[in-house]
């Protein structure tokens, strides 16, 4: 079985899941990306993703419309954790490198100035201390919400707690 | 020989930068701790629980009542995904799984049926109190507080 038939790991379903879901942190993200540029499998697994997460949400069931709805109804904080993650991709392959797998085994050429600059990135790395800090992130953020139509008080102190109070408006006449 | 050596250096190099954050993950365990404390806070006159004293030290800068009481209080050892559940004294559940660690801290979906379900970053330690929900004439407020990579 060659390598692009071969079912994919539980560990590649995982991360391709987060990487679709825009949960990895930059530096994952950016390996992924290579990855699925490279990997005509895992952008057939990603392409049936997306394709399923845009029929969810164009989707009318009335088969189980409880289920359906809360599924649609957490894609938009997906969409959101995507947008926020994919701003910070610093170099995803361009597809149009995809055309001939194993490009950076033909490009033998290029080996040494990858490994200076991969060297030099290490370097800038070790010497800011941070991989995958984003300068404004904070802990304690609420990402999505759900309180079914209720009013809701959000008070986020990222120094000591996230304060989320649901107001329960009283319903009368129903 | 050299297109071996240089294969080699890139390797090494992108498995130092990849894989130390993910060792260091690993190494603080693929289980998280997770306190979760249920209380019920009043207007009427009374004491502040002293198991609910950080919860109250939160809420009181927001919030004016006169009493705090914790009604349960539960441990969680969670694995990734897994979902920790508890039934809550006004008969709905509380559940609460980890979905990711990254560098804004463990995301943790929640929650607390027929109130609310939520999904929120949260550093070890960092305290989340979800409150509002009617028990008995009072206020129902859950805390939920991890704890991981010790």
């Amino acid at each position: 079985m060659s390598a692009a038939d071969r079912e994919l790991t539980d560990a590649e379903l995982r991360n391709l899941h987060a990487y679709h879901d825009g949960e990895l942190d930059w530096l994952s993200r950016w390996w992924w990306g290579r990855r699925i540029a490279r990997s005509q499998r895992l952008r057939h697994e990603l392409e049936q993703l997306t394709e399923l997460g845009d029929w969810i949400r164009e989707s009318e069931s009335e088969r189980n419309p409880e289920l359906w709805d809360r599924i649609a109804m957490r894609l938009p904080a997906i969409d959101s954790a995507r947008a926020e993650n994919s701003g910070a991709e610093p170099g995803l392959v361009p597809e149009s490198l995809d055309q001939s797998p194993g490009w950076l085994e033909n490009w033998t050429g290029f080996r040494p100035i990858l490994a200076a600059v991969a060297t030099a990135a290490v370097a800038v790395v070790v010497a800011l201390g941070t991989i995958g800090d984003v300068p404004g992130q904070r802990p304690g953020a609420v990402r999505w919400l759900d309180t079914g139509g209720r009013s809701v008080i959000v008070l986020d102190n990222p120094e000591a707690a996230t304060i989320v109070w649901v107001l329960e408006n009283p319903v009368e006449g129903v | 020989m050299t297109r071996v050596v240089w294969s080699m250096a890139v390797v090494c190099i992108l498995v130092s930068v990849l894989g130390a954050p993910r060792l260091a993950r690993a190494q603080s365990g693929d289980r998280y701790d997770l306190e979760v404390t249920v209380a019920s806070i009043s207007d009427e006159e009374g004491q502040i629980d002293p198991r609910g004293t950080r919860l109250d030290g939160e809420l009181r800068k927001k919030f004016r009542y006169n009493s705090l009481k914790v009604l349960e209080t539960r441990h969680f050892n969670l694995a990734m995904n897994e979902v920790g559940s508890m039934k809550l004294p006004d008969g709905k559940t509380f559940n609460v799984r980890p979905i990711n660690l990254g560098d804004r801290g463990l995301l943790l979906a929640l929650e607390w049926t027929d109130v609310l379900m939520m999904d929120m970053n949260a550093m070890s330690g960092h305290l989340l109190v979800i409150g509002g929900s009617k028990y008995q004439g009072n206020e129902l407020a859950i805390g939920v507080e991890p704890h991981y990579g010790n």
